[in-house]
């Protein structure tokens, strides 16, 4: 669509007089250009500060994109042919967009992606976005379906590094790829700390990384370990794909998933720095699949969390099931087991989702009939 | 209100003067001139990008890009590069500042990419006219990295009357290649190899003793860019009886070097071995087990390993050491063949590690 000039000015009072004041924190902000050289990874953290992975760079920014205005009930959205969209943008046909990751701000229900111009440059099976090319534009979808960019030449920003990342040197053989483009392999907020799942140069690879924010000293660092049920052995060397900080009867927790797809624990009180930490496999979701997101919502009274899979479908897991006593997966197991899951009727074809409002959840999807990528919201309404 | 202001001078500004746009190749920018008091409401980025919008063919959103305004020239640089040989159209939509003005259109097209050299098979691997008829193996070298995929769909293998030969080479997804994608190991299908297998009873061997065939690499074939090779490439050659004897490293004649020169030494293995094992599993040692560093090629058709060290030979005596992995063109290895027969008590014999003494002479 196209915004008049006389529109635009009426825009902008409007816009200040609604905004909430920046948080006191961000005295120790810095304005200017933002130099990531991948923005691997997103996830919004408190005040709409949005959290920006660089596993090329090695750093984590946390970025004030501007964007504090509540909207509680955001409507229904349905973008369709985002990569034609998108790719108009970027200057190049819908079939070289590719989209790395999804955040949505819970505050505006703005939705933003992370994308570059390497949907060609996929050459084996198993390869993920960051693997093939490095995502250098930032775009914001607002509830009405407008697409933006987020410009990061000017913006207020604090950083950290990720510390012993792993080697820019290392190769993943059997995907062609290189291990640093997993330093950060997934990130979330929760309880004043941002959790970092990823890949260190330590012998034990797969690390938990733990910073306050705002950004004080360099965060803790776990290495993990867990037993993977279908591959019949322990293993440290994967990252965790996909993970979120839940309660399990009120105990603070990161669940996670990985490649294969172990299902873990673990008590987000282990995670003490320089630690090695064992995870508890309590389900095999099935092998030849990765676990690409992960969200967690209310329905009547009761949280589930919703795993989108890439080859495994969408696969709810319920509170009711995690406040059970859990399983501890220690020998092989062929196909899937452990806790108990189902599969939900969802959109299909799903690769990543969030929380869009208390009712509704959102999620970046390609048609499998069309082949288009859409952004399309669904009401939570379970059986 | 201010802005109002300026919308109102830009409008009365706006009557008299036409625009001119233009795409300057060098620079990839498009520039807009001609904008007269116009262009003083341009300086806002997010004005300008209503104003001007430069869109791919017909892609249903203007790129991104910044905008920059230098007088009265308004010069929008894409934030990636244009892409070759492609059209674009260019909006200005000055309609907001004077309302009876049309938005004007633009098109133009950028240059068609340059061509490069066509990309093409360096080197095929067993490099003799003729290789056993239970040969394994034959690496295809490229002058640039390739695309992976579907690599076996532009490779053909036919007899001495054109008839293609079927399930020749093994098949794995994406063809095995090295990090780089410039070399390709082709498998002769193991299946066609082994005797009691059956897809070997039933279609035998791929290639006959006696026959005459040759490997062809289409010229569809596309490099890592998506650019086809520039011809078909072909290698003949004529087969020879199957080859059932383990490379036999006590036959290997050594040519030693001598002491305080980097002379080479020359190892000849009597038969052709695999090109790429034969590189790299051959090792010279000192005797107090140092590896002597240097650098290696192959001669006569991978019949011949020469080492030229990076320092001086010593006088005295030195080690060469063959990893059990060695393999001659149809995977036998030294102490050990492809289809090792097992023994009365079921034991096969494995490949062990060889180790030949020799002497600098002086």
């Amino acid at each position: 669509m196209r915004l008049g000039l006389l529109s635009l000015a009426l825009l902008v009072p409007a816009l200040a007089a609604a905004e909430t004041k920046p948080p006191a924190y961000e005295a120790g902000f810095n304005v200017g250009p933002l130099k990531a050289q991948s923005l691997s990874k997103l996830t919004f953290g408190p005040d709409g500060i949005l959290f920006i992975g660089d596993s090329i760079g090695a750093r984590i920014f946390a970025v004030d994109v501007d964007d504090r205005t509540p909207v509680s009930d955001p409507g229904k959205l349905n973008v369709s042919d985002l990569e034609g969209k998108i790719g108009g943008m970027l200057g190049v046909d819908a079939r070289d967009v590719l989209i790395h990751d999804m955040a949505v701000n819970p505050i505006s229900k703005n939705i933003y992606l992370t994308a570059s111009r390497g949907r060609h440059s996929f050459t084996v099976d198993w390869q993920l976005p960051n693997d093939v090319a490095n995502a250098s534009v930032l775009l914001r979808i607002s509830p009405k379906g407008e697409i933006q960019e987020v410009r990061l030449d000017k913006v207020k920003f604090s950083a950290t590094e990720v510390s012993n990342p792993a080697n820019e040197k290392v190769e993943i053989d059997w995907k062609k790829t290189k291990a640093r483009v997993d330093a950060i392999s997934d990130m979330a907020f929760a309880d004043g700390k941002l959790f970092v799942a990823g890949l260190s140069n330590e012998e034990f690879a797969s690390t938990m990384r733990v910073y306050d924010f705002p950004f004080s000293k360099n965060g803790s660092s776990s290495s993990l370990e867990i037993y993977h049920g279908s591959h019949g052995k322990y293993e440290t060397e994967a990252p965790v794909r996909t993970f979120l900080p839940i309660r399990i009867n009120g105990k603070p927790t990161l669940l996670a998933s990985y490649l294969c797809t172990p299902l873990v624990v673990f008590p987000i009180d282990d995670l003490e720095d320089k630690k090695h930490v064992k995870g508890r496999t309590i389900a095999e979701l099935g092998d030849g699949n990765y676990p690409l997101d992960m969200v967690e919502f209310q329905f009547k009274n009761k949280k589930y969390v919703l795993i989108v899979n890439s080859k495994r479908g969408d696969i709810l897991v319920s509170e009711d099931s995690l406040s059970q006593p859990l399983p501890n997966i220690t020998s092989p197991i062929e196909g899937t087991g452990g806790i108990p899951f189902d599969h939900p009727r969802t959109v299909g074809g799903v690769l990543h989702a969030g929380n869009y409002g208390e009712k509704n959840l959102v999620f970046l999807r390609r048609d499998g009939f069309n082949g288009e990528l859409q952004l399309v919201t669904r009401e939570i309404d379970l059986p | 209100m201010i802005l109002a202001a300026v919308v109102a001078v830009a409008v009365a500004a706006l009557a008299g003067n036409h625009p001119t746009i233009a795409y300057d190749a060098a620079t990839q920018t498009v520039n807009v001139s001609g904008l007269g008091d116009a262009a003083a409401s341009l300086q806002d980025q997010r004005i300008a990008s209503q104003v001007l919008r430069v869109y791919l063919g017909d892609m249903p959103s203007a790129m991104i890009g910044d905008y920059q305004l230098t007088g009265e020239v308004l010069t929008f640089t894409p934030r990636f590069p244009l892409l070759p040989g492609r059209d674009y159209r260019v909006v200005l939509d000055l309609s907001e500042l004077a309302p009876n003005k049309d938005p004007m259109v633009y098109r133009f097209r950028t240059p068609a990419a340059p061509v490069h050299q066509s990309t093409f098979v360096t080197e095929v691997y067993p490099s003799a006219d003729v290789v056993p008829a239970n040969l394994l193996r034959i690496y295809i070298y490229f002058s640039r990295p390739m695309s992976r995929s579907g690599i076996l769909n532009h490779i053909r293998l036919v007899d001495q009357s054109d008839h293609p030969v079927e399930q020749a080479f093994l098949e794995t997804e994406g063809g095995l290649w090295d990090p780089e994608a410039r070399r390709l190991t082709l498998f002769f299908h193991p299946g066609r190899i082994k005797t009691g297998v059956s897809l070997h009873e039933k279609m035998g061997l791929a290639l006959k003793p006696g026959g005459r065939y040759r490997l062809i690499v289409s010229k569809d074939t596309e490099d890592a860019e998506g650019q086809p090779l520039g011809a078909d490439f072909t290698k003949e050659f004529r087969v020879a009886p199957e080859d059932r004897q383990s490379p036999d490293v006590r036959e290997w004649n050594i040519q030693a070097p001598r002491a305080n020169t980097r002379n080479a030494l020359v190892v000849d293995a009597r038969k052709p071995l695999d090109h790429a094992l034969f590189e790299r599993l051959i090792r010279v040692e000192d005797p107090a087990g140092n590896v002597v560093r240097g650098a290696v090629t192959l001669e006569e058709n991978d019949t011949r390993w020469r080492f030229v060290p990076e320092q001086p030979w010593r006088a005295g005596e030195y080690y060469l050491r063959a990893a059990g992995e060695l393999e001659d063109l149809a995977g036998n290895r030294p102490t050990r063949l492809f289809e090792e027969i097992a023994a009365a008590d079921g034991r096969r014999a494995e490949a062990s590690e060889a180790v030949i003494k020799f002497r600098t002479y002086e």
